[in-house]
């Protein structure tokens, strides 16, 4: 980290996306002495109260940039709610304060060919589930403001994350391997290769792996497991990315 | 009594020094066969080492060593196993050679003996239709090095009897493994599961996201994977981790899911091909450290 530049500030954070993986993060950032606020779908806000203490926006409260210096936004598999909450966040938070998108599906340019002040953007990618995450790759574009990347980079070491600096991809680096193991796990499992315990135990004790692939997709999601290979598909267009039907089907039951 | 109170491993070399000394740890008497004499000679002072340090740290006694590599039997002619009731065939990883051995031994053993392969990557099914009696041969996979892995492969072919992997599923367990039954599919199941580890990781490398000690940093802190992928690939060789990928891709009529990378390939083309060479992706000479 650049010793000269100057931080924004990153007390008021607002975390916006699904509650599942929002409450997570702000737990985190609660523990690491800021100020998290969600802004969730309507329909999980009354969820939500009852979940948690942090404060939930109303349906009818705007988010400002008086009020927050810092925005988080975590859709994955929502992809609509994905660019209108970055729509959101961009004419709600007018100024300067740094907006963090999550980039599990889809790369950061990408996210933001609409954008009006991409500079401010910082992309993250994390294995979910966030309650367990230990790393954040974090990818910025040519224009992106240094300051703001610093920024960015000093909330996820106060979370207590390690972090990494990757280029712009979907998924970045863990994500995009992980996801392409559980899909390629359910391949086998497709195939009739071996049973889901079987296959679990093999990756273990062969190769050391800490989870079963099965397993761990249960673990990651089987619909984000299916929206990152489906985000990984649209970018490079390749086949190697295509989801198992199997892991489609799973991923709907 | 063991399952199979008679074994024969073909091959002595990195495998099948490892296997025979299962089986005789397991109380079978081992005939130990390899086409090159320096082999047979190395594998049982290798076994013997192994075993002192077993001794050394106590697992077991001198006695129990002693009696360990006694059952170890080499021999010089394929002819001298025709009595085992399972063959471990760990010669080196060529269809030609696998068969050869199988088809010389055909008529030899008896009928209900077991023609077993330590195969990663050759199919299996192939390997028994080019017997006479296909029902009877099966994969046998174990991990490398096969005295600690916990792991092994029961692969069954189209062909072979249920009651031949039953017999090795129960040998494996005896040899204190655990054993998993897989289809006659491309790298079984590790093998072929674990590809996108390091294909994805080539990738990354390839399109710029990350150098390869970055990639090794956050494939084990983020996702507590116990070595990088490329540390992984310098550890296996960049050859052999190679050959794998192609011979899966290849099996699975290139579907561009295990396509190899060209990082790999100019690797091994310039014999970087990990820590046995001093050199893979990272740098194992002197000056390097
Ligand atoms: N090394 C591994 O990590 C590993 C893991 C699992 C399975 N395997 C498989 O195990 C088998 C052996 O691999 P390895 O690593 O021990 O190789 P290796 O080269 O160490 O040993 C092979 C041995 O086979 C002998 N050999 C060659 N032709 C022969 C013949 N016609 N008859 C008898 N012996 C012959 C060689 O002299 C050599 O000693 C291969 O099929 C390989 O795919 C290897």
């Amino acid at each position: 980290m650049n010793a000269e530049l100057e931080l924004y500030p990153i007390e008021r954070i607002l975390f916006v996306g699904p509650l599942e993986d929002v409450l997570p993060l702000a737990d985190r950032a609660k523990q690491a002495g800021h100020t998290p606020t969600l802004l969730l779908a309507p329909a999980e806000i009354e969820e939500g109260r009852k979940r948690t203490r942090i404060r939930i926006l109303g349906e009818n409260e705007h988010a400002d940039a008086d009020g927050f210096d810092i925005a988080f936004e975590c859709y994955t598999t929502d992809v609509t709610s994905k660019y209108e909450a970055i729509q959101y966040l961009e004419d709600a938070f007018s100024g300067e304060a740094p907006i963090i998108t999550l980039t599990l599906t889809s790369a950061l340019c990408d996210l933001l060919t609409d954008a009006a002040a991409p500079d401010r953007f910082v992309g993250v990618s994390m294995l979910p589930p966030f309650s367990e995450t230990t790393l954040a790759e974090l990818t910025k574009l040519d224009s992106t403001d240094p300051s703001i990347f610093a920024t960015v980079e000093s909330l996820f070491e106060s979370f207590g994350l390690k972090i990494a600096t990757v280029g712009d991809a979907p998924a970045g680096v863990l994500v995009r391997a992980v996801a392409c193991l559980v899909n390629e796990s359910y391949n086998a499992l497709q195939e009739g290769v071996a049973p889901a315990a079987d296959i679990d135990t093999a990756m273990k004790l062969g190769v050391n792996y800490p989870h079963g692939p099965i397993a761990w997709g249960q673990k990651i999601g089987l619909a984000r497991v299916e929206a990152i290979m489906d985000g990984l598909y649209n970018w490079f267009h390749e086949d190697r990315y295509r989801a198992t039907p199997l892991l489609r089907r799973a991923a709907r039951m | 009594m063991p399952t199979f109170p008679s074994v024969a491993v073909l091959g002595a070399g990195t495998m099948g020094s490892g296997i025979a000394q299962l089986c005789a740890q397991a109380g079978s008497t081992v005939f130990l066969f390899d086409a090159f004499p320096d082999a047979l000679k190395r594998a049982p002072q290798k076994i013997e080492k192994d075993l002192a340090k077993g001794v050394e740290l106590g697992k077991l006694s001198k006695e129990q060593a002693k009696v360990i590599v006694d059952l170890i039997k080499p021999i010089n002619l394929l002819d001298e196993c025709k009595s085992a009731d399972l063959i471990i065939e760990a010669a080196s990883e060529s269809l030609e050679v696998k068969v050869e051995l199988f088809s010389q031994l055909d008529d030899r053993v008896g009928h209900d003996c077991i023609l077993s392969t330590n195969t990663s990557s050759l199919s299996v099914t192939q390997i028994a239709a080019k017997t006479k009696y296909p029902h009877r041969v099966c994969g046998f996979h174990f991990f490398n090095p096969a005295t600690r892995m916990r792991l092994v492969e029961v692969v069954a072919a189209h062909q072979t009897d249920k009651s031949v992997i039953e017999r090795i599923v129960a040998y494996a367990i005896e040899l204190e493994k655990t054993p998993v039954v897989t289809k006659d599919t491309p790298g079984f199941i590790v093998n072929r599961v674990a590809r996108p580890y390091y294909g994805e990781a080539l990738r990354a490398l390839g399109e710029g996201l990350a150098d390869h000690m970055t990639i090794d940093r956050i494939m084990r802190e983020g996702g507590g994977f116990k070595m990088g992928p490329f540390e992984l690939m310098d550890l296996i060789g960049i050859d052999i981790n190679f050959a794998a990928t192609s011979s899966v891709w290849e099996a699975y009529f290139r579907d561009s899911r295990y396509r190899p990378h060209l990082i790999q390939k100019q690797m091994v083309d310039a014999g970087f091909l990990g820590k046995k060479s001093g050199r893979g992706f990272y740098d194992y000479s002197a000056e390097g450290k």
